[in-house]
Order: C-alpha cells, then sequence, then structure tokens
C-alpha cells in the first residue's frame, strides 16, 4: 500500500471518529503552540458539521420535532454509522429513517422515523427529472377494450410514504414559520401519502387505501384492470372512476401506454 | 470579466429582478447534481443572463484512490448542460474507502502526491475536454514534505496545463495557520497560470494561548487578504475575481459592496500597469 493511501485512511478513520486524533500526531508537522491533535480536530468537526448540515436541510421538521441539539446529536451519531457513498449529497440519508426508529433516545416520539421517511421523499420528488403529466384527457384517445390493457406510468418524482401516525398535518404544522400553532390530533388516524413533483411545486397527496394500493400496482407496472383487482383487495368499495380521474386531475400520471 | 459572486439560494429571485452589474456567477457543482426541479430552473433562469463558474467540491483530486467515475460523469452533464465560463476543483482530498467526507483535506507536496494529483487533472481535464483551475487550500496541518505548496501548483500547471484558482485568503490562513510563506508564494505561480482568484473571509478560534484560523466564508474579506488580492492582481492581471460566502449570508448588496471593492482595487492596479508601461 502506498505510504500516502496509508495516511489517508488513518486521517479519514480520524475524521469519522474511528481513531483518536493522537494517533496521527506523529504524521504532521510539529508546532509548540497548537498540539498536533488539536489541529486534527478541526478536521473531524469540519467534517461532521458537513454532513450533518446536509441531513438538516433534508430533514428540517424531524428536527424541529427533537430540537436542534438532539438533532445534530442524532444525526452525528448517523453520520459516522453511515457515512456518504457519494459526494453528491442531496440523496444523503437513505438509511436515516431506519436509523431513527431505531434510536433508543428517540424513541418518544413514534411518528419520528415516519416524518424522515416523508422528508426523504420530498427530497426526492423536488430533485427528480422534469417531465410534464398527462392532461385527465388522454384517457379518451383510447378505445373502451384498450383501456383494460392500459399501462398508466405515474410520474417518475412519485414516491410512497405510509404512516398509522397523521404525519402529513404534522408536517404541515410545522411548515409555519415558528413552528405549529396548534395541537395535531395524534389519535386522527394513519396516512396514505403520494409524495411527487409533476410541475414546479412538490405536492404531498393523500389518498384512501384504495387509491394507494391502485397507485402502487400502476407505479409496478401492472394494467388498469389489475390495478384495480389490488385496490378492492384493501377496499371493497374502491371507486376506480372517481379515484381514477381524481389523481388525473392531480397530474399524477406521466405516460399511458397501450399493450 | 468583472468580479463574481457565489450563487446563494436566497439571493436569485433578487439577482433576477435587479440584474446587479456581477461579472459571472459561480455555483458548487454537488448543488446541481439532482435531475431537476427548482435548483435548475433557477440556474438556467441565471445563465441567460451571466456567465457561470462550476466550482466543485468532491471530485477528491488528491486522494490516493480512483476517481469516482459516476462523479466525474455527472459534473461532465452539468458542464454540458451550462457550458460555463470556468470549471474549478480543489488540491485536496475527500474520498476515502468509499466513504465521503465533505472536507477539503491536504495533502503531503512530495513527488508522490504530485503524480497522483497530475494524473487525476489529466483524467478529468480529458473527460471534460477542456481546462481546469485547481485551487490551493486552506489547512489546520502541514506534513513533511520535499515541495513547497506554490511550486507544487506550478509543477501542476506545468505537467497538466491546468490553470490555477488562487484563494488569497487560504494563503493567508494557512500562513498563519503552518507558516505557509506568504512571500515568494506569488512570485512562485507561473503569471499565465493563475485564471481566477477566490476572496473570502475566516474566523479567528482561540486554542490556549493560540490562534488558529477557520476557513468558513461566512464573513467579510479583512485588510491583510485584500492587499494580497491588490498584489495579485499586480502580478496576474485583471482575471475573474471571486467574493466566496458559504455561511452566515448577508443580503446581497452587502456582497455587491465586496464585488466594488475587488473591481476598484482591479481598476487601479490595471491604471498603474497602464502608467508603468
Amino acid at each position: 500500500m502506498s505510504r500516502l493511501l496509508e495516511l489517508q485512511r488513518r486521517i479519514a478513520a480520524m475524521s469519522l471518529g474511528r481513531l483518536e486524533p493522537e494517533a496521527l500526531a506523529g504524521e504532521v508537522r510539529d508546532d509548540r503552540a497548537i498540539p498536533a491533535a488539536q489541529r486534527l480536530m478541526i478536521y473531524r468537526n469540519n467534517t461532521l458539521l458537513g454532513l450533518v448540515d446536509p441531513l438538516a436541510a433534508t430533514f428540517p421538521v424531524v428536527a424541529q420535532l427533537v430540537g436542534e441539539d438532539f438533532f445534530r446529536q442524532m444525526a452525528g451519531d448517523f453520520v459516522r454509522a453511515h457515512p456518504p457513498r457519494r459526494a453528491e449529497l442531496l440523496a444523503y440519508g437513505q438509511e436515516f429513517p431506519g436509523f431513527v426508529a431505531d434510536y433508543p433516545a428517540a424513541s418518544s416520539v413514534p411518528y419520528l422515523s415516519d416524518m424522515a421517511r416523508l422528508e426523504l421523499a420530498w427530497t426526492f420528488a423536488y430533485n427528480a427529472p422534469d417531465r410534464d403529466p398527462l392532461p385527465p384527457q388522454a384517457l379518451a384517445r383510447f378505445a373502451a377494450d384498450q383501456l383494460e390493457r392500459l399501462r398508466l406510468t405515474p410520474h417518475p418524482s412519485l414516491r410512497f410514504v405510509a404512516s398509522n401516525w397523521p404525519v402529513m398535518a404534522i408536517w404541515q404544522a410545522h411548515q409555519m414559520e415558528g413552528g405549529p400553532d396548534g395541537a395535531i390530533d395524534l389519535d386522527a388516524g394513519g396516512d396514505m401519502l403520494l409524495v411527487y413533483r409533476p410541475r414546479q411545486d412538490t405536492l404531498i397527496r393523500k389518498v384512501s387505501p384504495g387509491a394507494f394500493a391502485y397507485v402502487m400496482a400502476l407505479a409496478a407496472r401492472q394494467s388498469l384492470a389489475a390495478a384495480v383487482t389490488s385496490a378492492l383487495a384493501v377496499d371493497p368499495d374502491f371507486n376506480v372512476t372517481g379515484e381514477l380521474s381524481a389523481l388525473f386531475a392531480a397530474d399524477l400520471f406521466a405516460e399511458a401506454i397501450s399493450s | 470579466m468583472n468580479t463574481g459572486i457565489g450563487l446563494k439560494a436566497q439571493h436569485m429571485a433578487e439577482i433576477l429582478e435587479t440584474r446587479p452589474a456581477l461579472g459571472f456567477l459561480e455555483i458548487h457543482a454537488e448543488n446541481y447534481m439532482g435531475d431537476g426541479g427548482a435548483p435548475h430552473r433557477w440556474l438556467s433562469a441565471i445563465a441567460e443572463h451571466y456567465p457561470l463558474s462550476v466550482h466543485g467540491v468532491g471530485l477528491s483530486l488528491g486522494g490516493a484512490q480512483p476517481l469516482d467515475l459516476d462523479h466525474l460523469e455527472k459534473l461532465a452533464s452539468l458542464v454540458e448542460q451550462y457550458e460555463p465560463r470556468l470549471v474549478s476543483e480543489h488540491l485536496a482530498w475527500s474520498v476515502m474507502g468509499g466513504h465521503y467526507l465533505n472536507d477539503l483535506l491536504p495533502i503531503p507536496y512530495d513527488e508522490e502526491s504530485l503524480a497522483l494529483v497530475a494524473a487525476h487533472v489529466e483524467q478529468v481535464q480529458d473527460r471534460l475536454g477542456r481546462q481546469i483551475l485547481i485551487e490551493n487550500p486552506a489547512v489546520y496541518v502541514a506534513f513533511d514534505g520535499t515541495l513547497a505548496e506554490p511550486q507544487f501548483l506550478a509543477e501542476l500547471a506545468r505537467r497538466t496545463g491546468c490553470g490555477l484558482l488562487l484563494d488569497v485568503n487560504n494563503i493567508y490562513v494557512s500562513h498563519h495557520n503552518v507558516g505557509l510563506e506568504i512571500e515568494p508564494y506569488l512570485d512562485t505561480l507561473p503569471r499565465q497560470a493563475v485564471g481566477e482568484i477566490h476572496l473570502a473571509g475566516h474566523h479567528v478560534r482561540r486554542i490556549g494561548d493560540a490562534e488558529i484560523r477557520i476557513d468558513d466564508h461566512g464573513s467579510a474579506v479583512c485588510t491583510e487578504v485584500w492587499d494580497l488580492y491588490r498584489q495579485a492582481v499586480a502580478r496576474f492581471g485583471a482575471v475573474p475575481a471571486l467574493i466566496e460566502r458559504d455561511s452566515d449570508i448577508p443580503a446581497l448588496s452587502v456582497l455587491l459592496e465586496e464585488v466594488e471593492t475587488a473591481d476598484r482595487i482591479r481598476r487601479e492596479e490595471g491604471a498603474r500597469h497602464v502608467s508603468a508601461a
């Protein structure tokens, strides 16, 4: 192994808190005024700051829910356990919801992990490729016998978030300057959410369990007929005509292919 | 090109509305590596009115391991899409064992490092099909090396044909932190190699009785750094300069005042050149 590679391995380990800076003191030029270990700690701090800040940008509601100090501690622990795999940090934190779910000190906020998933979905949609949605009249060009076998592709920015908690109401309440202005009923029931960005704005749309299953089936490239079956399995009263036109009106679809 | 500033989300609408007299706007490449959405919408609007500079922070050119080719491809797409006037990266490393540290870590200045960085710079220039500028780092530690930093940069430029992005604040910070010598620094760099100058602020942290200067781009450019800028303009001429602010970002008007100061220094030094000729 080259000398440089070995040196960088050791500095990286130090920056990620896996090696004490004192172990590297002999590698850097000596300076009596400031000990080498303290100089090296600046790099460790910079790395922590440089990786916690992007997480704070992606998970602002999680941070509000637990407070800035707690969030930075938890995010720092996450950074050391899951350093990013790439230099483009827009998608950093894929494992953060799971990490939060297993973070003992956060267990008093049972919806924290679901909120992290919602914020991750929001960031994904925010940075997703631009794609014009299909207009509501797009289905009109298909004959009735074609419709059954039609494959309707949801917008590529779409992410699904299901939670046993009212995470959409909690998320909305924390978009206001200064935080929520009223109490949120945590017993209000769960949310089935579609998070996507058909045009400029990123949308969070609450849907019925049937519609959620329906869109999931379409995203898995099932035909319209098969998707209805999936929806009826979770919701016997699923009204395909009404739900489909509502989803079209909400700009959810990107492509319709007759197969 | 007149002096530019780093493009920040909170200034975009005002820049598009008021169109201040900026020479260019510089972006961090990694912030625009998403596929679509608002960042690209804003940047495209800005690009209609101003030249761009793409400043990468994540290539890890000084890393002992091979470059991340996916990252290089993303940089190449960004450069193809926006056709920036300038493309730059750092004399530093930030990737090890497949992990990205989001920090600009220093390298020893010796032949091993030089060969490695030169190979990486050539790889990037080959892929982009253009020259890139390499920025001198701000450091908190120094290694025993056989070359001084400006010699290293001069030789890198000679071997690869890369240009240099001279960060005068980084010279000043490294001078205080590890005794980097300021005096022969500018004269050691080849006159034609410097293609951009960065100006930024730093803060002073006390450790015991000693001081260390942290390059956080979070405050105004200090007097000593303006003096260094004047010397740099005298030696390298009117190359594009950038006011760089990445934390505690002030109102646009505050940055525009610093832009005006940089432009004034350039005019004064330019006039001196003419009268001396």
